[in-house]
């Protein structure tokens, strides 16, 4: 909280805007624009010493007396182009100063105690409603037998059924035999593979039908997009919902980031409530597709 | 009934007997020593599995892409690793299966200040320039935008850096250090660090991508080496040499575009025109073991001039121009620029000097401008945000000549890829790295199909089709990007080779292997071998194949896997060899006809495309080549 407050302090527009509001006060309590005085420009210890960091960041070593002076010289005559400027609307029509206090605006929006670690009820209670995302998805150990429709064609699937035949008939079908099909590229025997993981590989029928498989006997055919396969599952994982102390910081990042957004579109929600927008439809369906630059490499 | 139970049972039992007679003969007559382990699990260090990525994606970090592009380095690896992402254009998009690693390869050159620079960031707009370009911005129109463009790209070509500042540099590159080392997930997904080094002499393209071993603690003891520094890739060797020996961490340049550089990628001679020595081929060969084969701005292959008995060599060529569009090309320069005839030319400078320069192993990667890599004909996002699918995106120039309008390339000729194929032990930045080293890769022009391929001297025509085939290849053998060892007398050297199909892909039309060589007269010499054929296809009298066939509807972007085959295998054996002649081997993989991008794009916008648009594909895959050199 307190390092949210300081840092907020620490953005130059904030201590413009307080600066800002210190001098109105002070010129309208001096008399306003009609009294004589010159607008003051102020810098506090604080400046300095703000100065005085940020040169050591850059730099590595403190700065001379003279390379302090003149930051402030800097910081003065910056100050004086600004206001100027901006008393002249030069900031008006300008996208960068818009983006820029836009951006501020965001961030001044996203509140005072957003800095703050969430207390472990709300953690809790964010973990409940989002339990989906942290769902760890069921998982099968598998092995398979590859019948090759482009070496057996049409005998491809008879094959495979004999062979099962075969199998299933045996006192011990053994608990891989790859040898009983054609060579296959990739491996014979998968451990504990999630159904989006078998299918980037086989594809996603064949994923689909490996994970409703019961386990310890040879089934199939289950056809993938390389051909039929024998299958044996020799164990099913279910998914399972992890417990939040497992899973506490991915939560918790997702916390911060969820209610940062919250709060920026709360804010911004606020915001436009007080607009009425007319947009011109028409101009828009017309609109032809923008030329974009060219970029090369 | 019991008749059935009868044969089914003899059947269980003949099944049985096959399985254990074979050992049970071997037993009985067992004079043989007994060699190896019982366990056939043991010692298998060899690589199982593929892993699918792109080395040269660009994201907002770089100079010509922020002007347009707002999408960084996050975005990138997001998109990546399988998460939908909006696209600068407003839609939404999302890859078919995730990659496995990524290498965010920006541009070392402005590294960074597009994106600074629009966000306001005071540090750059310290700088006079960025002040200048900040204004631009400001005003926002297409001209402005392009005019920033243009002073970047015109410093690069003119070789004068106009903004200096090394705090700008270090605090981007510490950016992209930190987003990388944020996304690298050991086991699951690799975040690279790289930069991509943007020399362009006269506007012939140099570039090379440098990608780092290590992530920040190591990466982050270096800045990015730029063409301000140098444009002569011996100094870019000696910026790599200095970091290793800075850090002990490693490091690879990986070239591409040589189909526009010309003439300039695979030279005889230096930078200052000397022949190549020994020094800089064992230099070359030592940093930049892979060449990126394939990407966006074409194939670099071969070309069908360097190969006209080679029916597949014409495929997404880019030869009217260098990169910038400056000078057109010439026939003397394809031979420097395209991969097989430079892997050819490293033989003759071998037999000259006693090493070889191009000595490289192939990869594909996009190149993309919009921070997502995408190379499947049916999801292609495009060159850079102005090639987004759109119904006009076909006419807008990806080179835009000054000099002759017909050098110009245009939105219709992106070719839609490619990735990079890794066969590491696990996807990790050391194990992928490791693999690129020892060039245990292979390019795809967009498709993730499976292709082994090994050398070796004792290979026999059943192991190609054994479930022992890798095993068989590794023990017997070496794999792609490998050096076959010594001759036998008389023997001549085999191979194995299997490829599978994108499990949502297109079948397989064939396998080749492409053989290039020094003969004895000092010719060098190539050749196509169909080894494999799908359909029960043989090659005939005349050496010619009947085609695989077509099952592309162009109208409605379909295609069907009724020909073709899902799997390929072969042993092959060089009937042409002579164990005094170098020469090298490789792979390619043909895939049946599938619609090209636009197909996809006519269906989707309801457009005509221009007149001589290729709609109909054969996407591909070159392996890393395996070398035999003579004994002396």
């Amino acid at each position: 909280m307190r390092r949210l407050i300081s840092s907020v302090l620490r953005e130059p527009l904030v201590q413009l805007i307080v600066l800002g509001a210190l001098l109105f006060g002070l010129n309208a309590w001096l008399g306003g624009p009609a009294g004589n005085a010159r607008p003051v420009i102020q810098v506090y210890a604080s400046d300095v010493d703000r100065f005085r960091e940020l040169f050591g960041l850059r730099w590595g070593r403190p700065p001379t007396g003279m390379e302090l002076r003149g930051l402030v010289n800097q910081y003065v005559r910056e100050e004086i182009l600004y206001r100027e400027a901006v008393a002249l609307g030069l900031d008006q029509d300008d996208t960068i100063v818009r983006r820029r206090l836009a951006q501020k605006m965001e961030f001044v929006s996203q509140g005072v105690d957003s800095g703050e670690e969430p207390s472990e009820e709300e953690l809790a209670r964010f973990f409940e409603r989002n339990a989906a995302r942290y769902r760890e998805p069921a998982r099968v150990t598998f092995t398979h037998i590859y019948f090759s429709r482009d070496r057996r064609g049409a005998a491809a699937d008879r094959d495979a059924k004999s062979a099962l035949t075969a199998l299933m008939d045996r006192p011990e079908p053994p608990l891989r035999a790859p040898q009983l099909g054609d060579p296959f590229m990739l491996q014979y025997d998968y451990a504990q593979r999630s159904e989006q993981e078998i299918a980037d590989l086989f594809g996603s029928d064949f994923a689909a039908a490996v994970m409703g498989l019961s386990t310890g006997s040879w089934q199939g055919p289950v056809a993938s997009s390389y051909g039929l396969h024998l299958v044996r599952v020799s164990e099913h994982l279910p998914a399972r919902q992890p417990t939040l102390k497992e899973v506490r910081k991915t939560v918790l990042a997702d916390f911060e980031e969820a209610r940062r957004k919250e709060k920026i579109e709360a804010f911004y929600a606020r915001l436009r409530k007080r607009y009425r927008v007319v947009v011109d439809e028409k101009a828009l369906e017309e609109a032809p597709s923008s030329a974009v630059a060219e970029v090369r490499q | 009934m019991k008749k059935a139970i009868f044969w089914k049972t003899l059947a269980g039992w003949l099944l049985a007997a096959l399985l254990v007679l074979p050992a049970a003969a071997q037993g009985q007559g067992a004079k043989q020593p007994i060699v190896g382990n019982y366990c056939p699990y043991l010692g298998e260090d060899y690589p199982k599995n593929v892993y699918w990525g792109d080395t040269h994606v660009h994201t907002s970090y770089s100079f010509d892409a922020g002007v347009i592009l707002d999408l960084g380095p996050d975005a990138a690896y997001r998109f990546a690793r399988g998460e939908e992402i909006t696209a600068q254009g407003g839609m939404k998009v999302k890859l078919i299966r995730p990659l496995d690693f990524l290498v965010v390869s920006d541009h070392a050159e402005y590294l960074g200040i597009t994106p600074r620079i629009k966000a306001g960031d005071p540090v750059v707009l310290k700088d006079p320039v960025a002040q200048r370009w900040a204004g631009r911005f400001a005003k926002g129109t297409f001209e402005d935008v392009y005019a920033v463009f243009m002073d970047m790209v015109t410093s690069i070509y003119e070789d004068k850096e106009l903004i200096q500042d090394k705090a700008i540099k270090q605090s981007a590159w510490e950016y992209i250090l930190d987003t990388a080392e944020k996304f690298n997930d050991p086991g699951n997904f690799t975040a690279f660090v790289g930069f991509e080094w943007t020399s362009m002499p006269n506007g012939n393209n140099l570039h090379r991508n440098v990608i780092f071993k290590e992530g920040k603690a190591k990466a982050g003891q270096v800045l990015p080496f730029s063409l301000f520094d140098s444009e002569d890739p011996e100094d870019l060797w000696k910026y790599m040499e200095n970091y290793e020996k800075k850090t002990g961490g490693e490091v690879l340049a990986i070239p591409h575009n040589g189909n526009l550089s010309n003439g300039l990628m695979f030279p005889l001679t230096d930078s200052k025109g000397n022949p190549l020595s020994r020094a800089y081929a064992e230099a070359r060969a030592r940093w930049e073991p892979l060449v990126e084969a394939t990407q966006i701005k074409g194939d670099s292959e071969t070309h069908p001039v360097l190969s006209p008995g080679d029916e597949f060599a014409d495929f997404e060529t880019w030869d009217k121009s260098n990169l910038m569009g400056t000078a057109p090309k010439e026939k003397w320069m394809l031979q420097y620029e395209y991969v097989r005839s430079a892997l050819k030319l490293g033989l003759l400078i071998e037999e000259k000097t006693g090493a070889n320069p191009y000595k490289f192993g192939m990869i594909g990667s996009t190149d993309t401008h919009t921070a997502l890599s995408t190379a499947r004909e049916a999801n292609f996002w495009g060159k850079h945000v102005g090639v987004e699918p759109s119904p006009n995106r076909m006419n807008v120039p990806i080179i835009r000549s000054k000099v002759d309008p017909k050098l110009s390339s245009f939105g219709r000729d992106m070719s839609a890829a490619g990735y990079a194929g890794v066969w590491a032990t696990e996807n990790t930045r050391a194990a992928l790295f490791d693999a690129m080293k020892r060039r245990e890769v292979y390019a795809s022009t967009g498709p993730r199909m499976t292709v082994r391929f090994f050398g070796g001297w004792d290979f026999a025509g059943a192991d190609a089709t054994s479930p022992d085939f890798v095993d068989t290849g590794y023990g017997k053998g070496v794999p792609m990007g490998g050096d076959l060892p010594r001759a036998s007398a008389g023997k001549a050297p085999t191979f194995l080779v299997s490829a599978l199909k994108d499990p949502d892909g297109a079948n397989l039309d064939r396998i080749q292997i492409i053989k290039g060589w020094l003969d004895k007269k000092g010719k060098l010499r190539e050749k196509v071998y169909d080894v494999a054929l799908s359909d029960g296809r043989r090659v005939g009298r005349d050496g010619k194949v009947r085609p695989v066939g077509n099952t592309v509807d162009v109208a409605n972007a379909t295609y069907t896997n009724t020909i073709g085959d899902a799997q390929l295998a072969a042993f092959w054996r060089d009937p042409d060899f002579d164990a005094k002649e170098r020469a090298f081997y490789y792979a390619r993989v043909i895939e049946i006809p599938t619609p090209r991008w636009p197909a996809y794009d006519a269906k989707f916008f309801h457009i005509k495309m221009p007149e001589g648009t290729r709609m109909v594909t054969q996407d591909r895959a070159y392996t890393s080549p395996i070398w035999y050199t003579p004994a002396n």
